[in-house]
């Protein structure tokens, strides 16, 4: 019964692990770098400014104030949030206009929700930039909704994929018997054992980090996997669903009393949030129904490990602090909340973000590990012609795994060399992107498979190390200009494209190596250790 | 840095405590030293390995946690008990090698 359980558990590891590997493949990629997404922001536009200039609350607040008056007026909501640190370069502000039926008047004449970064100056939204790209965000947003999809179906894709990347983890735990033994365990030149001890020792170091990237994942999309535990208590009505998240959070809900009243001072209510908080700790205000007697002002605190943030709650008439709304309301949001704040790694400084990432790295390196070992596994069993399935599976390997990061230097390299002011820039910057990547799958179909893994590891390499050179070509902001100014988000950007480059080269050479030096008879795995491919 | 320190040495004595690894180090140190190469790893040995190897994962938790709270402390452990294991294990996986 044992053995029977195991066998099972292995084949569930492997479909669940297999069929959408490299999609799996592509939101780990993307999601890695989205740890860096306001980074690569910059460096694909560096024109803007690489951190916010800080500037007094008692000096941007009105003028984000001013703005809102003239353009959403009689709005629902208003959001302003000063500039800080990397997220928060520029002003921002949000508004939401009140619902309206089609058909009513008012309808259509002016935006009904709005996001601005303004100038500070003349207090009017930020032009467009002249180099419009996707950026970080761009990426990032592929992680979790996927491209050329509908968001929701993207999004369905994503968390169905999530939850067989759960079931294929768990799975692995429960077959790898000798979880500590292995631990420390990298067998090189031994083919498929070789890959079979790497996919281990790359999934039980980053073990921590897998599952909690993983679960929290899940946390993300659990409305999708159980929408009836809400539908049940509350119906299906659109309105009601809304007081879930006002229940479930702790939210105040603020209703419009009709009768016109002037906002509270909006510096002063800052600037109490910031004596209880500490300098720098207010994030944003979030005014609902300014304008109106019954006006309310929250403030936000910044920071933390939960994705919810602590806040204050003031009149916003009278500017009165009202009360204290701690950032979750119950255990389970608390539960909730942290686990989405440590998924989105918002927290991290700079040397956990680059944790982050090196653990990112390791999930990639484990799902393409995984991908090839079902290959390398069945070249060394089978002895027949190559099946139909081992041959696609195999052709996909070579030109996702390296296809995808040639793509995404492509991608970086469309944002230097595509005309500025082109029609579709950042659109196009994604084609670029996409077109590239699907030539690298069909480069394996017209190419042998061994040759084809070599020539695209190059073809990374070289992909990764002309973004440096193309970029000191085409803009000031190369690595003499950004090392001698001390920008290390810049310099920082180029020196990893050629840290790739290098990655890439010695993956090539070690390729090269390979395919001259007949590879030797794979001793047989010892009991406990065969994943056996079903 | 220390608690990259911590976490890496403990994760260290961790894995000599195991006897396979034990019997690589101390080939690669008769190696290089010309030490015996006979010694086997005792009962007690081992246990002590493995309690001070603990002992230093605990205190590296602690350092995390006094420098950034709980939460956030706990995930950098997390992230520095990746990098201590996975270097550790190119380094046995790596070094043996480059010498043959």
């Amino acid at each position: 019964m044992n053995g029977g359980f195991r066998q099972s558990m292995t084949w569930l590891h492997t479909w669940s692990g297999l069929v959408f590997c490299w999609i799996l493949y592509f939101m780990f990629v993307t999601g890695t770098l989205g740890y860096f997404d306001t980074e690569i922001d910059r460096w694909m536009q560096p024109e803007r400014p690489s951190a916010a200039e800080e500037v007094p609350l008692a000096t941007s607040l009105p003028v984000a104030q001013g703005y809102l008056e003239r353009e959403a007026e009689g709005a629902d909501r208003w959001v302003l949030a000063p500039a800080h640190g990397r997220e928060e370069l520029e002003l921002r502000v949000f508004f939401q206009m009140p619902a309206v039926e089609d058909g009513e008047e008012g309808a259509d004449e002016r935006p009904r929700r709005g996001n601005e970064d303004l100038d500070l100056r003349t207090g009017e939204p930020l032009a467009e930039p002249e180099r419009a790209t996707g950026g970080g965000q761009t990426l990032y947003r592929m992680h979790y909704l996927l491209h050329y999809f509908p968001d929701q179906t993207g999004y369905r894709l994503v968390a169905i994929i999530t939850l067989l990347m759960f079931v294929a983890m768990v799975s692995g735990i429960i077959i790898h018997k000798k979880i500590f033994k292995d631990l420390f365990t990298l067998r090189l030149r031994r083919g498929q054992r070789s890959w079979l001890d790497a996919h281990n020792l790359l999934s039980v170091s980053s073990l921590p980090f897998q599952l909690m990237i993983t679960y929290s994942g899940l946390v993300f999309t659990v409305g999708l996997w159980m929408p009836m535990i809400a539908f049940a208590s509350y119906g299906f009505d659109h309105e009601e669903a809304d007081t879930v998240l006002e229940e479930v959070v702790g939210d105040i809900r603020v209703e419009r009393s009709g009768e016109a009243a002037p906002l509270a001072d909006l510096v002063a209510i800052a600037e109490d949030a910031e004596r209880e908080w500490g300098p720098g700790q207010m994030r944003l205000l979030e005014v609902r129904m300014p304008g109106d007697a019954n006006a309310t002002v929250f403030a936000s605190r910044r920071g933390g490990l939960s994705a919810l943030p602590e806040r204050l709650v003031y009149d916003g008439t009278t500017g009165e602090r009202l009360q204290s709304l701690p950032a979750h309301a119950n255990a389970p949001v608390a539960f909730a909340a942290t686990l989405v704040g440590l998924h989105e790694g918002h927290f991290a400084g700079p040397i956990l973000r680059w944790l982050y990432i090196f653990s990112g790295l390791l999930g990639t390196a484990m799902v393409a590990t995984g991908a090839v070992y079902w290959t390398a596994k069945r070249k060394k069993t089978t002895g027949k012609p190559e099946s139909r399935g081992y041959r696609f599976v195999d052709a996909v390997n070579v030109g996702t795994i390296i296809g995808l990061p040639v793509g995404i230097a492509a991608y970086f390299l469309a944002n230097r060399l595509l005309p500025i002011g082109m029609e579709g820039r950042a659109a196009w910057e994604v084609h670029c992107m996409f077109i590239v990547w699907a030539l690298c799958l069909l480069y394996p179909v017209v190419r042998p498979r061994a040759k084809a893994w070599r020539e695209q590891a190059w073809l990374a390499a070289a992909a990764c190390g002309a973004i440096p050179v193309v970029n000191a070509l085409t803009t000031d902001a190369h690595l003499g200009n950004s090392l001698a100014a001390g920008d290390w988000v810049l310099a920082g950007f180029d020196l990893s494209a050629i840290a790739a480059a290098a990655g890439f080269a010695v993956l090539a050479l070690t390729l090269g190596r390979a395919a001259r030096t007949p590879e030797p008879e794979a001793a047989p795995l010892p009991a406990g250790d065969e994943v056996t491919a079903p | 840095m220390i608690e990259l320190l911590l976490t890496v040495t403990g994760t260290s004595l961790l894995c000599v405590s195991m006897p396979k690894h034990y019997r690589q180090i101390v080939d690669l140190l008769a190696e290089r030293f010309g030490t015996r190469t006979d010694a086997e790893l005792t009962r007690t040995g081992r246990y002590a390995l493995r309690a001070v190897g603990y002992a230093l994962l605990a205190a590296a938790v602690y350092v995390c946690i006094a420098a950034v709270g709980v939460g956030v402390g706990l995930a950098a452990f997390a992230a520095y008990l990746t990098i201590g294991v996975f270097g550790l294990a190119l380094l046995l996986s790596l070094l043996p090698r480059r010498r043959t």
